[in-house]
């Protein structure tokens, strides 16, 4: 009985976090620029297939890989701002949005085009064994993800709250006036936000991609996710956007597990429609004043 | 309106222009999704509601004249209406959890509404088949008469259609119509002007839910089968990009978005596997230099000539 | 008071026209498939077969003198696309269609299949598509029914492996319930029930719980059906929770395209259903090393049968001219015919390929465990 509860418990906790990943990268993004951007799917799929190329079809080694994918999805993310984001500063937020759909739609017809219509993988980390303790199953994979997202979310709290630069994110998000005021380049900081929104889609992406399998729509049901996992958590709130993606996966793990696996999904919604009745602002409200 | 009048002329006479199932399969999605388009447009555009659950509805109205026609036997007519009714009361009924709810996290709330809908009616399987999908539904008849042919089953869209968009432009100049569009340009400002923000929110649910209900039984015949799968989240997306590229907040808007975001990927295909990529930028385009939408571009071009629109 | 944009809509409808069929010395193909969309990595070796057949004919001199001209019109795996798509290839004049496999698009495309008549092959496994229920005529099906699979995997699974407890992994789709009635009425018959039956949904891509459910009814043999995505999750998650029972893929965990897709290791010893090994059957080994070398990709079942559905159109030409309801007729008359992919029986109401193959996965290659008709 404890021994499925960890395990239910683990593999929950470990969709959580890639959940909490993505609804990361994504709020990143609104909380910064107030930005929804639908585009987002497509950077967590063009990471897992960035991956298989280095990884696959040019042979590199896993960290390696990894590392490149990072950092060429940052890459993207910079042109994204430059092509994309900028002109459509100021602009109505559904302008932004009906932008960054016709964008996905294109990235995802040319994901086809340049990597075929076969579904694709990456190796895991740490090969396929796993090791046992206490009657419960750890994989080594799984583990990873959780270790890589408590020690990126530690890293960014300490950057957001404690370094210069992060300070200044910070304000260029909750006020871009008056931070213009103080001197604050908001386009920089906007410009930093997408690079790091995209690096998170790319790890998130990369780090999935053994688990799930690398295919065009990989990112759509992701990014869905991630959406309810940063509105539970309160929109535009980081800390919200983590702990909202978290409860996300421990609830369809422990639906599927306790209540029924065949109305799992419906479970989880239900319990989304639940939080939002009963706490209308979400679970872990950022007070960032919104214009409706 | 002179666009409209126009719009009108050059329906009617399609069919004899064009006179292939091909072209005629086209025009019908895109009639079926004008109609879609425009009760989303009330919600979306009118009164400022982001809904994310408006294809479940779309498949509530299928399902509903599929099963009363197919499985009870009941006339067309009647099943058509009942999906419109029952539909339109679901609407009110998602509507009055929202009312406290703003913003994204409306968006969200319907969005989980929509798809818990979607899995009952797979669950339901008696009634819906579920995932096997509900198949044998018949062409539209009306008194006797079938519509079995394209060109015919065109018409009865286009009328449907044409008393849709009447009614949303009545609604529009009506105190309705600058009771939603208030809301959306500001709910407290609103309610101090002493508008029932919550009855029209939920008027406004409701309306727009009779619209996706008649769209969907329309749908449900015109296709012949219908299955949950098909009522998915990118439908919806679609759907969202139709309205605010054709033109949100505006009467014909919806129509001219919907008709071309169901004809154009149809037409460029001649560019073979690259149409999806064309398609993209295309809307990307067309929402960074046509902020207001097509419509917008079409008002702007015509008050320059100097001719009202 | 014809607005300028209203003409523009206008315009661009009319030249959506296609232009009008082209010259009688060529015979047009018809092909409906997703060649864009979600179902584009299933559909593609169904491309590769017929165009196979198409260039293999044509280097012979085409049918009666006549090349063959193959045209592709993609569905976009949307069901509006697959009814469109449909509907222009009728405006082409095709001798035949190679239609989606997908059920769901076949049963939308269905009162335009009945009411053309041009001859429509199709991988579409569906029990429902049968021709004694909703089949029709002219629809032609290659693929063995979703109603004779699973009953023999349950059946291989009792007999062969000596199971006790067999356990249902499916999706929550038309595929895996069908699966999941077939397998239990064939237990029933039997006088058995299965140990556990579970569900995920198709984009699901964690099964713990379902699987610790499994465990705890001590299942012998795991019988899992999905898509190939759900089989990848299933086989990774299967062994990292260390189950021992057998396990028995569908038709989608054993494509050579999902077998590459297995963590090195991971699927050795595991089963699976397939209609046929063209890959693997000596009598073909001709046919598998063109389609490998033309193509860089193994062989499979699902190219097989659409090759042989190209040369079924083919012969009932010969025979029976291009009139497209003498070629329906001529194909009509077809019993036991041995293709590439299948062994098929369209006469007296027959429903196509009935062939069931029983494959096991060895070092990431698949080999066949058993036969049976």
């Amino acid at each position: 009985m404890l021994q499925t509860l960890l395990q239910v418990a683990l593999t929950g906790a470990t969709m959580g976090c890639i959940y909490a990943l993505v609804a990361l990268g994504f709020t990143l993004t609104i909380a910064a620029a107030g930005v929804v951007n639908f585009a987002y799917s497509e950077w967590v799929t063009y990471g897992a297939y960035i991956g298989v190329t280095l990884v696959a079809v040019l042979g590199l080694p896993l960290w390696l890989g990894l590392l490149l994918t990072v950092g060429l999805c940052a890459v993207m993310g910079y042109a994204f701002q430059v092509v994309v984001f900028a002109p459509l500063e100021g602009k109505h937020f559904l302008t932004t949005v009906s932008a960054t759909i016709g964008v996905a739609l294109a990235m995802q017809a040319a994901a086809t085009l340049i990597w075929g219509p076969y579904a694709l993988t990456l190796p895991t980390f740490f090969g396929t064994g796993s090791l046992t303790i206490g009657g419960v199953a750890l994989f080594p994979h799984s583990l990873l993800i959780v270790g890589i997202t408590a020690v990126l979310i530690a890293g960014m709290q300490r950057a957001l709250t404690r370094t210069d630069i992060g300070l200044r994110l910070q304000a260029a998000a909750q006020d871009p006036v008056a931070a213009r005021l103080m001197g604050i380049p908001i386009r920089r900081m906007r410009t930093l936000a997408y690079c790091l929104s995209a690096a998170l889609a790319g790890l998130a992406g990369f780090m999935v991609a053994p688990l799930f399998v690398v295919t065009t729509t990989m990112g759509f049901g992701l990014m869905l996710k991630g959406f309810a996992a940063t509105i539970v958590g309160g929109w535009g709130s980081l800390k919200g956007a983590v702990l909202g993606g978290l409860a996300v996966g421990l609830i369809e793990a422990f639906g599927a597990a306790y209540l029924s696996s065949e109305y799992k999904d419906s479970i989880a919604f239900a319990m989304i429609v639940v939080v939002l009745l009963l706490r209308p602002s979400g679970l872990f409200p950022e007070r960032i004043a919104e214009k409706f | 309106m002179r666009m409209g009048a126009g719009l009108l002329l050059v329906a009617l006479a399609l069919p004899l222009v064009i006179g292939n199932n091909y072209q005629l399969g086209i025009a019908h999605q895109a009639l079926i999704l004008i109609l879609l388009a425009s009760g989303y447009n009330l919600l979306l555009g009118f009164t400022g509601l982001v809904s994310f659950g408006h294809i479940a509805l779309f498949a509530i109205g299928a399902y509903t004249s599929a099963i009363l026609v197919v499985t009870f036997g009941l006339p067309f007519l009647v099943g058509l209406v009942a999906a419109a009714v029952l539909t339109g009361v679901v609407g009110v009924l998602i509507a009055v959890p929202a009312l406290r709810i703003k913003g994204h996290y409306l968006t969200l709330l319907t969005l989980a509404l929509g798809e818990v809908i979607r899995l009952a009616i797979r669950g339901m399987e008696s009634l819906t088949h579920g995932s096997a999908g509900f198949s044998g539904i018949p062409r539209p008849s009306l008194l006797g008469f079938a519509f079995r042919t394209g060109t015919e089953l065109y018409y009865l869209l286009l009328a449907c259609v044409v008393l849709g968009v009447l009614f949303i432009a009545r609604l529009e100049r009506s105190r309705f119509g600058r009771a939603f569009k208030a809301i959306r340009d500001g709910e407290t400002a609103a309610e101090v002007c002493g508008v029932d923000t919550a009855a029209m929110k939920v008027l406004a649910f409701g309306l727009s839910a009779v619209f996706a209900g008649v769209a969907g039984g329309l749908y449900a015949h015109t296709m012949r089968f219908i299955s949950p799968e098909f009522f998915s989240l990118s439908l919806t997306i679609t759907l969202l990009a139709m309205v605010l590229i054709g033109g949100r907040g505006t009467v014909l808007g919806p129509v001219v978005g919907a008709v071309l975001l169901t004809v154009l990927p149809e037409w460029l295909r001649f560019v073979k596997d690259y149409y999806l990529i064309v398609f993209g930028l295309a809307i990307w385009a067309c929402t960074m230099f046509l902020p207001q939408g097509l419509i917008g571009l079409a008002t702007r071009v015509f008050a320059r000539k100097g001719r009202p629109a | 008071m014809l607005t300028r944009r209203s003409v523009c809509l206008a315009g661009l409808l009319l030249s959506a026209t296609p232009l009008a069929a082209s010259a009688q010395s060529t015979l047009t193909l018809g092909m409906v498939i997703g060649t864009t969309g979600a179902f584009a990595g299933g559909e593609a070796p169904l491309v590769n077969g017929t165009k196979m057949a198409v260039a293999e004919l044509n280097a012979k001199g085409g049918i009666g003198g006549k090349q063959i001209n193959l045209v592709i019109e993609d569905t976009g795996s949307e069901q509006t696309g697959a009814v469109n798509a449909y509907n222009r290839i009728l405006s082409q004049n095709p001798v035949a269609i190679m239609n989606t496999t997908l059920s769901g698009f076949v049963l939308s495309q269905m009162g335009t299949i009945q009411d053309e008549g041009i001859a429509t092959f199709t991988g579409a496994a569906s029990a429902q598509l049968a021709p004694d229920k909703k089949g029709v005529e002219n629809l032609f099906r290659v693929r063995t029914s979703d109603a004779l699979v699973p009953a023999q995997a349950a059946r291989f699974a009792l007999d062969t492996l000596g199971a006790k407890r067999i356990a249902i992994l499916r999706a929550n789709s038309e595929y895996g319930n069908g699966w999941r009635s077939a397998i239990e009425a064939t237990l029933a018959a039997r006088g058995v029930k299965p140990a556990a039956s579970e569900s995920f949904e198709g984009a699901d891509r964690d099964v713990t719980p379902q699987l610790l459910r499994i465990k705890a009814a001590d299942a012998d043999v795991i019988i899992v059906a999905g898509d190939p995505p759900n089989h990848v999750v299933a086989v990774q998650q299967i062994k990292q929770l260390g189950l021992t029972a057998k396990v028995i893929l569908s038709n989608g965990g054993v494509l050579p395209t999902t077998v590459k897709l297995y963590q090195p290791g991971a699927a050795d010893g595991f089963y699976g259903t397939v209609d046929s090994v063209p890959g693997r059957d000596p009598a073909q080994a001709e046919w598998a090393s063109r389609y490998r070398k033309q193509f860089n990709i193994e062989p499979d079942y699902s190219a097989a049968e659409y090759y042989d559905g190209v040369m079924m159109v083919a012969a009932a030409i010969g025979k029976a001219g291009a009139d497209p309801k003498a070629i329906v007729k001529a194909l009509r008359a077809i019993a036991a015919y041995k293709g590439v992919g299948n062994v098929y029986t369209f006469a007296n109401k027959g429903d196509g390929g009935q062939g069931v193959a029983l494959v096991q996965i060895k070092g990431g290659v698949i080999d066949l465990a058993g036969t049976v008709q």
